[in-house]
């Protein structure tokens, strides 16, 4: 063995030691790191996973979202100055990114089997209001079919439409001072508000305020200016039905007028209906003007024709403040329930067992009927609709903890502190429960989405509906777009991807808690 | 055949709070009870008529579990939102159930589309010729007047029907006329008390003791005094009648006990003192122990007749009819096998007789009893006649060959009925001019399909017949040239609240802060013309509920006072007047009627800001509201609650919609700011007498029903039993003169009666008042005399406004490319033929075929 | 054990007792389906009512329904949702379409879901272990209406594989039955599979770090060994019971799919009792989800014992 590489080490001189300590006294220093809480300790623990701490960011980007939100979009659900829904359903829209037609927002739905007379029409509402509600023909499909017994040849197409441009016209009925007030403001800003009268009795008695051309029968077949004889039926070739019966606009003729092109003077805007008078708008436009803007909604509207943007936030809020508030309570009366029962065992265990079987075994359903049909008008609908959460809420959370007090009861350190005096409340609350404070908690982090994915359930069901009480709640959101998922995917997608984000933050987040309140735990994610 | 059951005339108005059933279809299976319906974007769920037959030649032991689609067959494919689990004859409840019945059974009497289809004409079908009128004969062969017709009676009582021969059951079994007598023992019989039993005499259609019958083994009877025969309370106790007081309804004391604990009853008399524990009222408060006779004492003038509340005091009668036997004199008896002798208590005939007369009521008797069991320990019977294939018999052109619980049917046409055979059941094609046989279809298969997305999908893959068009449908497929839109007899209006004693009740209440709060603005008229005055009826139609539009009458545009010529109310002059006169329009500024019409709106702002200024003043003087500050601007805000049976989207879009055109207009008067509609807890089927009792103050509902007899419309504001503002509008006080003709051919005069009167002599029932007796029933007034009376009743109703109307009811549904009507005009008594008349483009094997070439997706 | 087990026995008697007697009385409080004024069926009903018995007291009714099923064995005739006929076989014939339609998910799903789970807690922190509890996370938190909807849309309508609805008949053991069950199959499992996937991966990683799983592979056993042997026994204490649960499930239809997929099974039909009145129908459901609950009860505490020995439910301090 070569040894010999270190025998400096042999034979070093005495004076070379000094004495560490000469003569002071020894005493403890005063410690130069902080001192760590258990509480900072899980902090530094918790800082340490990483995916809890993304989960942590995601929560809080949500909550902000959900306060926020009202801010960002121009529209709030109690809106003063919203005098009219115009929109239900419709896509996301935002006018700027839609003229960049990049696909996106720029109110797409998809619409198939139209048939020609439809195509037209729309043509149509493109000729006259300058905005083309249709986006793409993605398909156009010519079919032969039997109709009435004989063989004859069929046209249709797919369209992506834009859901705001299609409405094209509408009728409305105004006072005249409205009247001239919307005509000012049509000359100022050079926007075409109100488009020139048609009468039903023009138009074969069809009551559709999109048909500004004269027909050929009551079905709307337009009438064309020389017939040219080809199947295909060009828009300029229409005969418009403009009426031109001054005596009848109800309105002072010589009051200046926003005229379309084309109009000689000779057309009236107006129709006289008792002291008010009957106009033809341009839906879009008479947004514009009601409005101060053209139509802007971020994630499209909902089924009450409100900004989903604005009422993913103003749900998600009622919806999370509600969760955290049924959640602590199951939560604390599950505990205590559950340690009781899950610690002393035996015929206190039995009997409580007993009591939480039948209060699960009552039907919720009867119950929840029955305190709505008798006390909701006294007590009001929420707190009856937190008392069909609380009835059998908390009994999940107490067997969950009744388990883990049966689980740790007969482990080692137990039984130790019971030999060293400890106190039954002292062994519960000091020794069992912290251990499975870990299951808990994350077990209670789902608590919390799984009261809002009930909440969807129930108001499908229709046993409760919270949007007469807060405007509208995620559960709402969700369960009105699944009525229209094939006509309006978006009301359907965006509440759910919200609500889908929450779970995931919060189960990552209730992970990253317990392995930070539990350090024997650490690793066993949940 | 055209399938048109009796119609019954009493009316109510219950909100079903869902559309459920496809719309009001005319060929409507059972009795077209007239209930109110409380509009829903719920679309009809299938096509608008359904009845058709199929066989298959070789009779298969059962149902061949995968078919393909076969050649040469014809099968129309159905879907419900809930497949009935019950059709039987005489105790089924709703159109639901009485679903199969549709196919499985035939009238006396049918209705075919007339030669050149534009109308419609009555044939006999399980009949053999039109009823024969033999009052004269029966009234002089009635000795001892057991059917009670009336001395001056020459006519309208009492029909010989000779029945059809070759009339058998699906099994081969003759129906001759015992079969229809037992039949109707079994459906009146009182220890049965069958659902469908009042459908025969509580109507138009009477059968003469059918009441005392169906009633005999009920000991006593609770009448109203009037029923009775007494002109009020005294006259009745005078008379030594028990009268009694409806201690449940009238003061909720169901389940309160007296001092021994027995149970309170419903009926108390008004001279009992026996104390009852009131549960609603605290231990030691005054009213804590309360007895019939202290209840009479206080509120005698409420209770008496007029007073408001007569419909909770009543003379207990012991039903003399006790153990009242068939063969007493109940007016249905076989003269002969094939010979039925029909009496009725009320005077029917023409169109309305056999209108009745083209249900039926035959079951298979036999197999009936056989079927009845006692339910353990109780005295009622069930019976399970008519819920299985074994236990279905039909005499219809279809029958029913395989069932599975809430989930299909499948119906193959059924070789023993006789029409087939019988040469009556074709028709000339009006557009190729061929002759062709009725019933085209081979197999009727219904599915439960619950969802209308499911819906819209197997419709768009050819796997269904129909689909009625959802709100969001309507841009894209109203073009649609196989888009058929069927019009609805429905107006919705609002019912707006005037009970003054309820709402200062409710005000009374200790969470009602008067300084805060106020209802009592509600019931003056100012405010309620203010409010019609805010909503343009078109634009609310087409924002809210696309497949419909403005309604501004009180009868919808679908009631023929015609039915034979399908001439249309709202298209008569003296309608037109009428909703001039409401809405104040005057005719002479314009050219026409029509376009003078054509100008209402019902909607002025404007004028509407006027009214809730001047409604402001009259409230201040009334002191419902104050103006402390006397800024010009009220105090308390006016919470209208709606009430709503079940929450729904379209009540929050409408309530939504209200108060938004309510805020615009509210701008720069008094009331800026403080009027707002809210929606109330759900209230389920309570929410009637939640309005009916002034608790709650609004609710959007309509009349349905009785499409061919508006005339019975009037009944339903006037009679206090079913009006829903009976309890503050009393019609039988209200005096109305119209200029009319008091007999057939005499010249116009002014005649007074009070509301109810007209409506009750309109009719047919004879009024005496000091004026003379009138009759203005169908038999005994022209039809424009009877025009003139209902078209004022609608004004004076209207101008009470507890009615607003808003919406006038219709649907648009799509119809499959395989099969096509024979006429595209929709006919107000036939509809467009239904399952009659209905024509294939393919069949089952070349529709599959059509379908797979278009790439499995069909385009509309 | 045997005593314990009598015990809970003859307790889950009383306690059915009771839930019956609460729901008898509950379900009659709630206020019958009233035809609204002037109807004139009113009469037809309360006559009906009245041959019922149903304005007997309470209590004489109660104790009429108890003779009845203890004795005779009758559950009544329906009310409202099948008029005239016996409850009973009604609710058997039922049955079996529900029973069918969760089985299949169950077999599908539990062994799915339990694979999941083991990957998962094996390939903890991996990008494989993040996708899996993510998408878990996305199925659990999105309703169970929401899949069968995207289920019919994709794969009925777009895609024609699978038939828009179950099919008629009662032959369920054909190959076009299944086929047409497969869509409600699927709607149902993504639930289940959700659920154990995450039970799995939670029980066996806490498991994985234990002590014993270190000495086993000092052992010597292969990492594969160790784990089957010795994790997978320690986290059957949860998944057993939960698969229990499963079973007993069976017997429950979920209201929202059977609606959608025309199931003909009993899902719809508690609901529906409820909102019909149909006393009869709401006494025997209730009677038997409730015998049926408290069983289950019984059987998952039992089951503790047996997999993990250290545990005596109902054992003393």
């Amino acid at each position: 063995m070569n040894n010999t590489t270190n025998n400096k080490l042999n034979n070093i001189p005495k004076n070379l030691f000094v004495f560490a300590n000469d003569g002071e006294r020894i005493h403890d220093e005063k410690l130069k790191t902080k001192a760590r809480g258990f509480l900072k300790d899980a902090f530094y623990r918790f800082k340490k996973n990483k995916s809890s701490v993304i989960a942590a960011f995601i929560i809080i980007f949500l909550v902000l979202f959900a306060i926020f939100s009202p801010v960002i979009s121009p529209y709030t659900l109690q809106d003063k100055n919203i005098t009219e829904v115009f929109f239900y359903e419709a896509p996301p829209f935002i006018e700027s990114i839609a003229e960049k037609n990049l696909g996106i927002f720029d109110g797409g739905a998809k619409r198939d089997s139209i048939n020609d007379f439809t195509y037209n029409k729309y043509m149509a509402i493109y000729k006259e209001t300058g905005l083309n509600p249709v986006i793409s023909i993605d398909k156009t499909i010519t079919t032969k079919v039997i109709y009435r017994g004989q063989e004859r040849e069929e046209h249709y197409y797919s369209l992506t439409n834009n859901a705001y441009y299609e409405k094209g016209a509408e009728f409305r009925t105004m006072t005249v001072e409205e009247f001239y007030k919307i005509q000012q403001y049509s000359i100022e800003n050079n926007i075409q508000v109100i488009l020139p009268y048609v009468h039903k009795n023009d138009i074969k008695k069809i009551d559709d305020a999109d048909i500004w051309y004269k027909v050929t029968d009551n079905k709307g077949t337009p009438q064309l200016k020389d017939v040219n004889g080809d199947g295909v039926k060009d828009v300029n070739d229409y005969v418009p039905a403009y009426s031109t019966a001054k005596d009848k606009s109800g309105v002072d003729n010589s009051v200046p007028l926003k005229r379309v092109a084309g109009d000689d003077g000779s057309y009236i805007y107006s129709y006289a209906k008792g002291s008010a008078v009957h106009v033809r708008v341009n839906y879009y436009n008479y947004y514009t003007y009601l409005y101060g803007h053209e139509p802007m909604y971020i994630f499209g509207t909902t089924e009450g024709g409100y900004c989903l943007f604005e009422a993913i936030g103003q749900g998600a809020r009622f919806s999370l403040i509600f969760a955290v508030i049924v959640a602590s309570i199951n939560m604390f009366l599950g505990i205590i329930y559950g340690s009781i029962e899950g610690y002393f065992g035996g015929t206190t265990d039995m009997v409580m067992e007993r009591i939480s079987d039948i209060l699960s075994g009552v039907p919720t359903m009867v119950v929840v009927t029955l305190f709505q049909l008798h006390l909701a008008q006294k007590v009001g609908p929420v707190p009856s609709f937190l008392f069909a959460y609380i009835m059998t809420g908390w009994i999940g959370m107490a067997s969950l903890t009744r388990k883990q007090f049966y689980r740790f009861k007969g482990q080692e350190y137990v039984l130790a502190s019971r030999t060293l005096g400890a106190r039954d409340t002292r062994i519960m609350f000091k020794h069992i429960f912290p251990n499975s404070l870990g299951t808990i908690i994350t077990s209670c982090a789902l608590v919390i989405p799984g009261v809002i994915g009930s909440e969807t359930t129930l108001t499908y069901l229709g046993i409760i509906d919270l949007s007469k009480v807060t405007g509208t709640s995620l559960g709402v959101l969700m369960q009105q777009g699944q009525n229209s998922m094939s006509t309006a995917p978006h009301s359907m997608i965006f509440p759910a991807l919200y609500f889908a984000l929450l779970m995931i933050a919060f189960n990552l987040f209730g992970n990253g808690l317990r392995d930070a309140f539990n350090p024997s735990t650490r690793g066993e994610e949940g | 055949m055209k399938k048109l059951i009796t119609l019954l005339l009493t009316v109510v108005l219950a909100a079903s709070c869902f559309f459920g059933c496809q719309g009001k279809k005319p060929s409507s299976s059972t009795s077209d009870s007239t209930s109110v319906d409380q509009p829903t974007t719920g679309d009809s769920s299938s096509s608008d008529d359904s009845s058709s037959s199929s066989s298959s030649e070789d009779q298969l032991p059962d149902l061949p579990e995968y078919s393909e689609p076969e050649e040469g067959v014809y099968t129309y494919q159905d879907s419900v939102s809930m497949l009935s689990s019950s059709w039987n004859r005489l105790t089924y409840q709703t159109t639901d159930q009485a679903y199969p019945l549709d196919f499985m059974s035939s009238g006396l009497y049918s209705f075919f589309f007339n030669d050149d289809f534009s109308g419609y004409e009555i044939v006999p079908e399980m009949a053999a010729e039109m009823p024969v009128d033999v009052t004269e004969a029966v009234k002089t062969a009635d000795t001892e007047n057991k059917y009670g017709i009336p001395e001056g009676a020459t006519e309208g009582y009492a029909y010989e029907i000779a029945l059809n021969p070759a009339v058998k059951f699906h099994t081969g079994k003759l129906i001759n006329a015992t079969t229809w007598v037992e039949s109707m023992k079994l459906m009146l019989d009182p220890a049965l008390a069958n659902y469908r039993g009042p459908d025969y005499f509580s109507g138009d259609f009477v059968i003469a003791n059918a009441s005392k019958v169906y009633n005999a083994n009920t000991a006593t009877v609770y009448e109203s005094v009037t029923a009775a025969g007494y002109k009020n309370n005294a006259e009745a106790l005078a008379a030594g009648a028990v009268l009694c007081v409806d201690m449940w309804n009238f003061w909720g004391l169901e389940g309160c006990v007296d001092e021994s604990g027995n149970e309170c009853p419903q009926w108390v008399p008004v001279t009992d003192t026996t104390l009852y524990r009131d549960l609603a009222v605290a231990e030691g408060e005054s009213g804590d122990w309360v007895s019939a006779a202290m209840i009479y004492g206080a509120y005698s003038g409420y209770l008496d007749v007029g007073g408001g509340y007569d419909a909770y005091c009543a003379v207990k009668i012991d039903n003399e009819h006790f153990g009242y036997k068939w063969s007493d004199g109940v007016g249905l008896y076989a003269k002969d096998d094939y010979t039925l002798v029909l009496v009725l208590e009320k005077q029917l005939a023409g169109f309305n007789l056999l209108y009745n007369l083209s249900g039926s009521w035959v079951v298979d008797v036999e197999a009936y009893r056989a079927s009845l069991t006692p339910i353990e320990g109780t005295n009622a019977y069930s019976s399970t006649y008519g819920t299985s294939v074994e236990t279905s018999y039909s005499y219809g052109p279809y029958k029913l060959v395989k069932y599975q619980k809430d989930k299909f049917m499948r119906f193959e046409r059924n070789e023993n009925w006789w029409g087939y055979t019988d040469g009556k059941h074709e028709y000339v094609d009006p557009v190729d001019g061929e002759t062709y046989d009725m019933y085209m279809t081979d197999v009727i298969e219904t599915r439960v399909v619950a969802e209308a997305t499911t819906r819209k999908m197997m419709f768009m893959k050819g796997l269904l017949m129909g689909y009625g068009l959802q709100s969001e449908d309507y841009d894209s497929l109203r073009g649609s040239e196989y888009a058929y839109a069927t019009p609805s007899e429905t107006i919705f209006f609002f019912i707006f609240n005037g009970h003054l004693e309820a709402i200062r009740e409710r005000e009374s209440a200790e969470d009602f802060d008067q300084a805060q709060y106020d209802l009592e603005t509600m019931t003056l008229t100012t405010f309620r013309k203010a409010v019609a005055l805010v909503y343009d009826r078109e634009k609310f139609a087409s924002t809210i509920s696309p497949s419909r539009s403005g309604g501004y009458g009180l009868i919808g545009e679908a009631y023929l006072y015609d039915p034979e010529n399908g001439l249309r109310y709202r298209d008569t002059d003296q309608a037109k007047k009428a909703l001039c006169e409401f809405y104040s329009v005057d005719v002479s500024k314009y050219d026409s009627l029509d376009e003078a019409v054509d100008s209402i709106t019902g909607y002025d702002p404007a004028k509407a800001k006027e009214l809730f200024t001047e409604a402001f003043e009259e409230a201040l003087e009334k002191g419902y509201i104050t103006d402390a500050n006397n800024d010009g601007k009220c105090d308390q805000t006016i919470e209208i609650e709606y009430a709503s049976s079940a929450t729904s989207s379209f009540i929050t879009k409408t309530l939504e919609y209200l108060n938004l055109e309510l805020s615009k207009v509210l701008e720069g008067t008094p009331f800026e700011g403080k009027i707002s509609f809210y929606e109330s807890a759900p209230y389920g089927d309570a929410w009637s007498d939640k309005i009916r009792e002034g608790m709650s103050d609004t609710v959007l509902g309509g009349w349905s029903g009785s499409a061919l007899n508006p005339f019975s419309l009037s009944d339903l504001y006037v009679n206090p039993a079913k009006a829903y503002d009976a309890k503050w509008f009393d019609a039988t006080k209200v005096e109305l003169t119209i200029e009319v003709a008091p007999t057939k051919g005499a010249e116009k005069e002014a005649v007074t009666m009070t509301l109810k009167q007209w409506s009750d002599a309109l009719n047919g029932t004879e009024v005496t008042t000091d004026a003379g007796t009138f009759n203005f029933g169908e038999a005994s007034a022209d039809v424009n005399t009877r025009l003139d009376i209902l078209s004022a009743i609608e004004v004076t109703v209207l101008n009470t406004y507890d009615y607003i109307p808003m919406l006038q009811d219709g649907s648009l549904a799509l119809l499959s490319k395989q099969v096509y009507y024979v006429v595209e005009e929709y006919n107000p008594v036939m509809g467009r033929g239904g399952i009659t008349y209905l024509k294939y483009n393919y069949d089952d094997k070349a529709w599959a075929d059509y379908v797979a070439s278009q790439g499995g997706t069909l385009q509309y | 054990m045997l005593k314990y087990v009598l015990q809970r026995i003859v307790l889950m008697f009383f306690t059915l007792l009771i839930i019956l007697s609460m729901c008898f009385i509950l379900v009659r409080l709630l206020p019958p389906v009233k035809l609204p004024q002037g109807d004139p069926h009113t009469a037809a009903i309360e006559l009906q009512r009245e041959l019922l018995g149903y304005n007997k007291p309470l209590l004489v009714q109660l104790g009429i329904f108890y003779k009845n099923i203890f004795l005779k064995w009758e559950w009544g005739v329906s009310d409202k949702l099948y008029l005239g006929q016996k409850v009973w076989p009604i609710f058997i014939e039922k049955l079996p379409a529900t029973a069918i339609v969760n089985l299949y998910s169950i077999l599908l799903s539990i062994p799915i879901g339990i694979i999941f789970g083991i990957v998962a807690a094996l390939k903890k922190n991996s990008w494989l272990d993040y996708t899996i509890s993510t998408s878990t996370m996305v199925v659990i938190s999105v309703p169970s209406f929401v899949y069968a909807f995207l289920i019919q849309f994709f794969f009925s309508y777009k895609l024609d594989i699978f038939p828009f609805q179950m099919k008629e008949g009662t032959d369920f053991f054909t190959w076009d039955m299944f086929v047409s069950m497969l869509p409600a199959v699927l709607s149902l499992s993504f639930g289940v599979i959700a659920g154990f996937t995450r039970t799995t991966r939670a029980e066996l990683s806490e498991v994985l770090t234990s002590e014993f799983m270190l000495l086993a592979r000092t052992k010597g056993l292969t990492r594969a060994q160790a784990t089957v042997r010795h994790a997978l026994k320690n986290c059957m204490v949860v998944i057993v019971p939960a698969i229990f649960g499963e079973f007993i499930g069976i017997m429950s239809g979920s209201l929202i799919i059977e609606q959608i997929f025309a199931v003909p099974g009993v899902g719809g039909l508690y609901l529906n009792s409820i909102n019909g009145r149909d006393y009869p129908m709401f006494m025997l459901l209730t009677s038997f989800y409730t015998t049926i609950g408290l069983a289950a009860g019984i059987i998952v505490d039992i089951s503790y014992g047996f997999i993990d020995p250290r545990i005596r439910m109902g054992s003393r301090k």
